[in-house]
């Protein structure tokens, strides 16, 4: 018996008696030390496995547990490989931080059972999709990170006018109730989605087991493509679980809602859990359908790649347009986190389009969800502080005094830079990686749009830092005295997360490879190919070059138009049509969520009275009242037919009863 | 010798309790509802302690009992892998309602009859007896006649259950109820009556395998067409609603299995004995549960009363389940099966919170309440597990049960296109609409009345109700549990 074999169980399952264990204290202390302590205990096991990488070998631990009557049982079961031991130190480490950060902010906060409860399960069911070795414990796990959401996400729901989000007026604003199950819905539209893909991969393949699934590949991949379309349909019901999840679009409108639960809330969600299951499912997927379309030869499969791609590469710079007009900080960086995870999803796509970029594309957008989760989770827990202290949602309210709080000033600098893609920052690395991959698959539209994405990345984010610690604004109030409101509890997860920023980005050259070796090591053993084409590696000095200058020349241009003539955006957009115009389009979403909103919600809540008022009715009418109205009136017609017989007279009588008996009944 | 009669104490036993009961005249009070409770616990027991040893052995149970020498009738008591789920699920949902309705029938009993009355509630007492016994008993019996007339022993008690204890309509509603229910049951008979005469003089369930031909068509339409619509399918739901509408909630779950069994008996008596006939029904009646399906869950949407909610989300629930077997594949009938026994413990949670939110707030319209959640914590926990098992989400039974039952529609598909089966899944996506959207409308938003006015949820009301949510976290987390013996019955 090997560690090994016990770590990935311990990993998954101690936060889930974490979650038991904060609902028997009644002490607040207590139950925020049980759930970070049970987190803890996964980060350990977590590590515990990482000398496993090295090794390039899949562990898959596993017992029985469903039995159907055809196809391999369903076993409940653990795969540990490097892809899993990766996601599951990225998500326990900073589940670990944003727990301990939460003893902090939630300390004057209601519910606090509900919310520990909630988080560590949340952290659990996270671990286990990432650990499961078939689609059912998978999706099990995926379905109760949808629904722990939904509960953290609507925390507050009573509704309380303080807590509500959107506006200012004249945009409406939202309730969290509102907000929580918008996530449901849209999530959940997407898992009804993915389910169905499951269940028409299983129908051929007769197994959920990722292994045998790959492993069995050739021969039910074949099957499936006897009939045309239908791999093609597998592979947009699997996605559109992913966008679901994920917040990629179309699925992607439910995230920037998804901030009315507390500010961990929201960090947990965009940093270590949620929205990075989409990308870790496509690439645990990534291998199937590599092998079928580059080794089996079936053509369909080469969507899974494509619709990837372009997911991705909409989402990523949809979204960050959008954050471009927003004015809550929490909104802006919801719609960073949906424009970053669209750059993982290119980085993805684009490996899977071209053998060259494969190892590339696979491991930058690796390296990107880890940069991701290190700045966006201590960029949150910042938007919590900065909410905390300022009172406000809006950036262009108040803004935080810098005197007061240099830390989270100097940390969030150093996140934000990550985000934008400054060198040496751990996000520039990432970011060149998958842009490098684009560029590799020939995808010049992917790269192009990436970079111009990051153009904008760094717009939103230096207009974002402005607005937060500018100067001359209205300071909070901090009740006239001028020591630190920096707590150590609440600084010190921000520090050490944007810590690991700098020094990853410092060794960031030596990281980027050592992050290859890894994938190279992973998908030579899942890959079928004979020689594996381990690619040029070209140091290329145009991407790093392009992203710089495009990061440049953004910051110039934000440095004049946000900080040197402190744009009033309001004259400046009044001013020009066209800006004008792409404002609105901007502030709007892009006009999807009120598409959204018209076609699907308006239009079942007028059709309601409809059902009810005109169809039931009828039906109801109709055979409530109608049909007993025809006996009725055969009753009188055969009570006219008096013939005088004792028996047929008692047979009238009989029909009479009965008929009476519904007569009465409509009466 | 008490455990070679296990079967036929868990019908006869509720029985002569309720005769005891009746007998005092109400003398034994609030004692009497106590006395119920523990007899129906004592045959829960038994059928838990059957079931276990049935999924560690793997062989069924038969008792036989002489009953008429003249007719040539048998009581035949059968638990094997599929009546025994069965028998046990529904005996528990009575239990878990009759301590329900403890607190519930008094408080009922003192609006309508203004303040206490012993004699009415051992009266409720006395006859919600008779349900368990029919429920465990259609579950059980080998025998058609015996089936029909325990199905009779559930339908008459439910007739004065909601004429003496219903809300404002109830005289009306329940004779509606009572005639729908009978035209069914009539139509059943009917089934009955020609199988007996074209299988050589048989009422035994498995000499239905005996009726061969055109007759065989005629049996299978017939017995189909009764449950159909005794099941709410589109076209004969209109009673649902209604009858749901008016019925003491106590009792809601009970009536929702009586909609619910058809699942059980088209599996008992049509699939695992007339499969050839039942076959040639298969396609047209996919196509026919997938419309009650998408309407029942448009209908559903299109409710304001809590209690009509709950009513016509078991119309579009009930269709799942019959999608599921109508794909007459083995999957699919296992699936639809597991389908029903978890859409009756969500059933029952979701009806019985219903009750609590009449019973705290005397409003049925949710468009009146709000926030209810910090008065009424635990239902409100209810309520969403209620929802989680309806709208499939793990770890309760309801996503292990969805996801069998849709392997096998897809397996179906395979023959006649996808366009079923996608319909079908992607339906259940408005079954997660409408649970959880009441769930905000009622228990999230800013509470519509001063806390102080409003009663505690009495712990006899939620306990039970989070002892059924344990059963099917049980069914969820570990679902060989019943699927073992779904499926060693069904090959």
């Amino acid at each position: 018996m090997n560690i090994t074999d016990f770590a990935p169980w311990i990993c998954w399952i101690s936060p889930l008696i974490g979650a038991l264990l904060t609902l028997l204290s009644r002490d607040n202390t207590v139950k925020g030390v049980a759930a970070s302590s049970s987190v803890l205990v996964s980060w350990i096991s977590a590590l515990l496995m990482v000398p496993m990488v090295s090794t390039n070998q899949a562990l898959n631990v596993k017992s029985g547990w469903i039995y159907l009557p055809e196809g391999e049982p369903t076993s409940l079961g653990m795969l540990v490989d490097s892809l899993s031991i990766i996601m599951v130190n990225i998500v326990s480490f900073v589940s670990f931080l944003i727990l301990v950060y939460s003893t902090w902010y939630m300390r004057r906060e209601d519910g606090q059972t509900r919310f520990w409860a909630l988080m560590s399960l949340f952290t659990s069911s996270m671990l286990l999709l990432v650990l499961a070795d078939n689609f059912i414990l998978f999706f099990i796990g995926w379905k109760m990170v949808g629904l722990c959401s939904f509960a953290l996400i609507g925390h507050y729901y009573r509704d309380e006018e303080r807590y509500w989000i959107g506006g200012p007026p004249p945009s409406p604003f939202q309730k969290p109730s509102t907000c929580a199950l918008k996530a449901l819905l849209v999530t959940s539209f997407g898992d009804v989605a993915m389910l169905s893909g499951i269940i028409l991969i299983f129908v051929y393949s007769k197994t959920f087991n990722f292994v045998t699934l790959l492993n069995s590949s050739p021969e039910w991949m074949l099957k499936m493509a006897q009939s045309p379309g239908l791999i093609l349909a597998s592979i947009i019901l699997l996605l559109l679980g992913v966008a679901g999840k994920s917040a990629q679009f179309p699925l992607h409108i439910w995230l920037p809602e998804a901030m009315a639960g507390p500010a961990p809330v929201s960090a947990l969600i965009h940093a270590a859990t949620m929205v990075k299951a989409g990308v870790y499912i496509v690439a645990r997927l990534f291998p199937l359908y590599y092998n079928t379309y580059w080794i089996v030869g079936i053509q369909e499969a080469r969507f899974f790649f494509q619709i990837v791609a372009f997911l991705g590469v909409a989402t990523a710079f949809l979204t960050a347009t959008e954050a471009v007009t927003a004015l809550e900080i929490k909104k802006i960086l919801a719609y960073s986190t949906m424009s970053q995870i669209g750059y993982m999803m290119m980085g993805l796509g684009a490996a899977g389009l071209s053998q060259e970029a494969t190892i590339a594309g696979y491991s930058g957008s690796m390296l990107h969800l880890l940069s991701h989760a290190l700045f966006k989770a201590a960029l949150f827990m910042s938007a919590g502080a900065v909410i905390h202290l300022t009172g406000s949602i809006y950036i262009h309210e108040k803004s935080l005094d810098k005197r007061r709080t240099r830390l989270i000033w100097f940390f969030t600098w150093v996140s934000v830079l990550s985000l934008i893609g400054v060198p040496p920052f751990s996000g520039f690395w990432s970011k060149d990686e998958v842009l490098a991959a684009c560029l590799e698959s020939g995808q010049i539209l992917l790269f192009s749009l990436g970079l111009l994405t990051a153009f904008v990345t760094c717009l939103y984010s230096i207009r974002m830092m402005y607005h937060v610690f500018r100067v001359d604004a209205k300071v909070h109030d901090g009740g006239g005295h001028t020591h630190s409101e920096e707590e150590p509890v609440m600084v010190a997860p921000i520090g050490v997360l944007s810590g690991l920023s700098l020094i990853i980005g410092i060794l960031g050259y030596w990281f980027k490879n050592l992050f290859k070796e890894i994938f190279h090591g992973f998908l030579s053993m899942s890959l079928r190919l004979e020689t594996y084409p381990r690619g040029e590696w070209v140091e290329s000095t145009l991407i790093p070059l392009s992203s710089i200058s495009v990061i440049a020349i953004a910051s110039v241009a934000s440095y004049f138009y946000y900080v040197k003539y402190r744009a009033d955006y309001v004259n400046l957009i009044v001013r020009n049509p066209i800006l004008e115009k792409l404002h609105k389009v901007f502030w709007n979403r892009w006009y999807i969520d009120k598409f959204y909103e018209s076609v699907f919600v308006r239009s079942i809540l007028s059709v309601r009275s409809g059902i009810q008022g005109k169809l039931e009715t009828s039906m109801d009418v109709l055979l409530n009242i109608g049909v007993p109205g025809i006996f009725s009136r055969m009753s009188q017609i055969l009570r006219s037919m008096q013939t005088g017989l004792l028996s047929v007279n008692m047979l009238y009588v009989l029909i009479f009863l009965a008929v009476m008996m519904i007569f009465l009944l409509v009466g | 010798m008490w455990s070679s009669n296990l079967l036929l104490q868990v019908i006869v036993i509720p029985i002569i309790v309720s005769i005891i009961i009746l007998l005092t005249r109400g003398r034994l009070g609030k004692a009497g509802a106590y006395i119920a409770c523990a007899s129906l616990t004592y045959t829960s027991l038994i059928l838990v302690s059957l079931y276990i040893q049935l999924w560690s052995s793997l062989t069924s149970i038969y008792e036989e009992y002489s009953w008429s020498q003249f007719l040539r009738l048998k009581l035949g008591l059968l638990a094997d892998g599929l009546s025994l789920p069965i028998a046990l699920i529904m005996n528990l949902l009575c239990t878990v309602c009759a301590f329900y309705s403890i607190p519930y029938i008094t408080h009922r009993i003192e609006i309508l009859y203004g303040g206490e009355n012993d004699k009415l509630l051992n009266l409720y007492f006395a006859i919600y007896l008779f349900f368990a016994v029919g429920l465990t008993g259609v579950a059980l019996s080998t025998d058609l006649i015996t089936m029909y007339l325990f199905l009779e022993l559930v339908l008459i008690p439910s007739y004065f259950m909601i004429d003496l204890y219903g809300y404002h309509d109830r005289h009306r509603i329940a004779m509606m109820y009572f005639i729908w229910n009978h035209l069914g049951a009539g139509l059943f008979l009917a089934g009955i009556v020609l199988a007996y005469f074209s299988n050589g003089g048989s009422f035994n369930i498995f000499d239905l395998a005996k009726v061969q031909g055109g007759s065989a068509f005629w049996v299978c339409f017939f017995i189909l067409l009764g449950w159909l619509i005794k099941m709410a399918i589109f076209g004969f739901h209109v009673w649902l609603p209604h009858a749901h509408g008016e019925h003491p909630t106590s009792i809601a779950a009970i009536i929702a299995t009586i909609v619910g069994l058809g699942n059980y008996a088209i599996v008992r008596l049509l699939v695992n004995n007339m499969f050839n006939a039942f076959q040639l029904f298969g396609l047209p009646l996919m196509i026919w549960s997938l419309v009650t399906m998408v309407y029942g869950a448009f209908l559903t949407l299109a409710q304001d009363d809590i209690k009509r909610l709950y009513a016509c989300s078991t119309i579009s629930q009930n269709a799942y389940s019959i999608l599921g077997i109508a794909s007459c594949t083995t999957l699919g009938v296992v699936g639809g099966i597991f389908y029903f026994i978890s859409h009756m413990i969500g059933k029952c949670i979701l009806f019985s919170v219903a009750g609590i939110v009449v019973y705290l707030s005397e409003v049925r319209d949710m468009r009146k309440i709000s926030g209810l959640a910090k008065l009424a914590p635990s239902t409100a926990i209810l309520a969403i597990l209620g929802s989680m098992i309806l709208s499939a989400i793990p770890p309760l039974s309801g996503f292990q049960a969805e996801w069998a039952m849709f392997i096998g529609i897809f397996e179906k598909s395979v023959e006649i296109g996808y366009l079923v089966a996608f319909t079908g899944i992607f339906a259940t996506f408005l079954t997660l609409v409408y649970t959880f959207w009441p769930i905000k409308r009622v228990f999230f938003g800013q509470p519509s009345f001063e806390s102080n006015s409003v009663k505690k949820e009495p712990p006899m009301m939620v306990i039970p109700l989070f002892i059924l949510s344990a059963i099917s976290i049980l069914f969820g987390v570990y679902p060989d549990f019943i699927l073992r013996l779904l499926t060693y019955s069904s090959i």
